[in-house]
This record gives C-alpha cells, sequence and structure tokens, in this order.
C-alpha cells in the first residue's frame, strides 16, 4: 500500500482543516438600491424614487432614481445608478442646506453598517457589538456558533 | 462546535476593514464574500494567514502608491 507523502499530507492539512483568518480593505460602492434607500431612511432624508427629474441651475433637468428635495425649491440631489454603482448628482451651486462631501461620507458609512448587518445576519451571525468611535468610525464584531 | 467572529469597522467616510478570525479553509472567505459585493467589490487589500502561510494575496499596485508618495 503506498504510503503518503509528507507533502501530500501538508497539504491535505492546509487545504481541509487549518484554521485561516484574513483581513481586508474595500472602497464601498453603493450599489443595491434598496440599501440606498434604507440609508436615506435612517439618515432622517426625505427621498422619492422612481424615474424622477433632478431639477438645477437655470431650470436645467437630469433624470435620477432618487430624488432629495433641498430648501432651494429650484434644486434637487439626484441619486444615479450608472456603471456599476450609485452617483450623486446636483447642481452644489444652488444647494444650500445639505454639504455634497457631509452627504457622500454619511450615505457611504450608513450602506456600509446596513450592508454589514445584512449580509452576515442572513449568514447565521448575530450582531455582540455595533460602537461608534470618537473619530467617527463604527465598529461591529458578529459571531455565529457552528 | 465553532465559533466564527468577523469583526467590520466602517470609517468616516464609508471605507470597510473586515477581519474575519479562525475559520476552517475556504469558509473563511466564503463568510464575506455577498458582504464584498453588496460594497461593491473594490477590493483594496486583503491579507490572508493561516498556520502555514502568512502574507499578502493582493494589495493594490504598490508601485502607483510609492510613485505618489515619492510625487513623481
Amino acid at each position: 500500500m503506498p504510503q503518503m507523502s509528507d507533502k501530500v499530507k501538508m497539504s491535505e492539512q492546509t487545504v481541509g482543516g487549518s484554521r485561516m483568518s484574513h483581513f481586508t480593505r474595500v472602497k464601498t460602492k453603493l450599489v443595491n438600491g434598496d440599501l440606498v434607500a434604507k440609508s436615506l431612511t435612517e439618515l432622517g432624508i426625505g427621498f422619492t424614487r422612481g424615474s424622477q427629474t433632478i431639477k438645477g441651475f437655470m431650470g436645467g433637468r437630469t433624470n435620477a432614481e432618487f430624488r432629495i428635495p433641498t430648501s432651494n425649491a429650484s434644486y434637487d440631489i439626484g441619486l444615479d445608478f450608472k456603471n456599476g454603482a450609485y452617483e450623486v448628482v446636483a447642481d452644489w451651486y444652488g444647494v444650500r442646506n445639505f454639504s455634497q462631501d457631509e452627504l457622500v461620507s454619511s450615505l457611504n458609512k450608513t450602506y456600509s453598517v446596513l450592508a454589514t448587518k445584512q449580509s452576515l445576519e442572513d449568514q447565521g451571525f448575530d450582531l455582540i457589538t455595533e460602537s461608534k468611535e470618537k473619530n467617527g468610525e463604527v465598529r461591529l464584531v458578529l459571531r455565529r456558533m457552528v | 462546535m465553532e465559533i466564527h467572529e468577523i469583526e467590520v469597522i466602517v470609517d468616516a467616510k464609508g471605507e470597510v476593514r473586515i477581519q474575519v478570525k479562525d475559520m476552517k479553509g475556504d469558509a473563511c472567505l466564503l463568510a464575506t464574500k455577498e458582504l464584498e459585493r453588496l460594497l461593491g467589490g473594490e477590493i483594496v487589500e486583503r491579507t490572508r494567514t493561516g498556520d502555514d502561510e502568512p502574507g499578502v494575496i493582493t494589495g493594490g499596485n504598490p508601485e502607483e502608491k510609492n510613485r505618489n508618495k515619492l510625487g513623481r
């Protein structure tokens, strides 16, 4: 009977049984419309969704899936799905009550937190802790027993 | 019975760091596959360590990063 070589033994152990850890860094893109809608709701931002018309400078118009009305009735903010992700469109010149950087950051952050909870809870993970750090980071720990 | 733990840190701009600990074989990567898809799938960096294979699998384009740091 052939003997298993040490190399094969090591290979099987690595593929089938050894414990692995990994660290991944992801640059967030908004790709799921339902999660975008949930994020806006969680942020307390009013919106309409569908085939929307976004108003801008000098009566200019463009189309987007989401319309966020602003305090200036002649200017809207839009979110439209292009090139595989949602992009924010607006004539920021006339938008008074939203900052572009703050809106994009808070939307990305809220979307990422909701995406984490949804995808991992669907796989049987329970949220153990959710903490907000002073530097603005949100730390989530999820665990499951298998 | 095993305990699987995942730590996710979302920074102030929404970039995400995911740390998966102590899962067997490919379960480690499978656990975060759907999350990575929902986040748009743009992996900036991935480091994988095991009992016998520590190291970086992917990490963007190091030449380009270093060129930018040197201001060239």
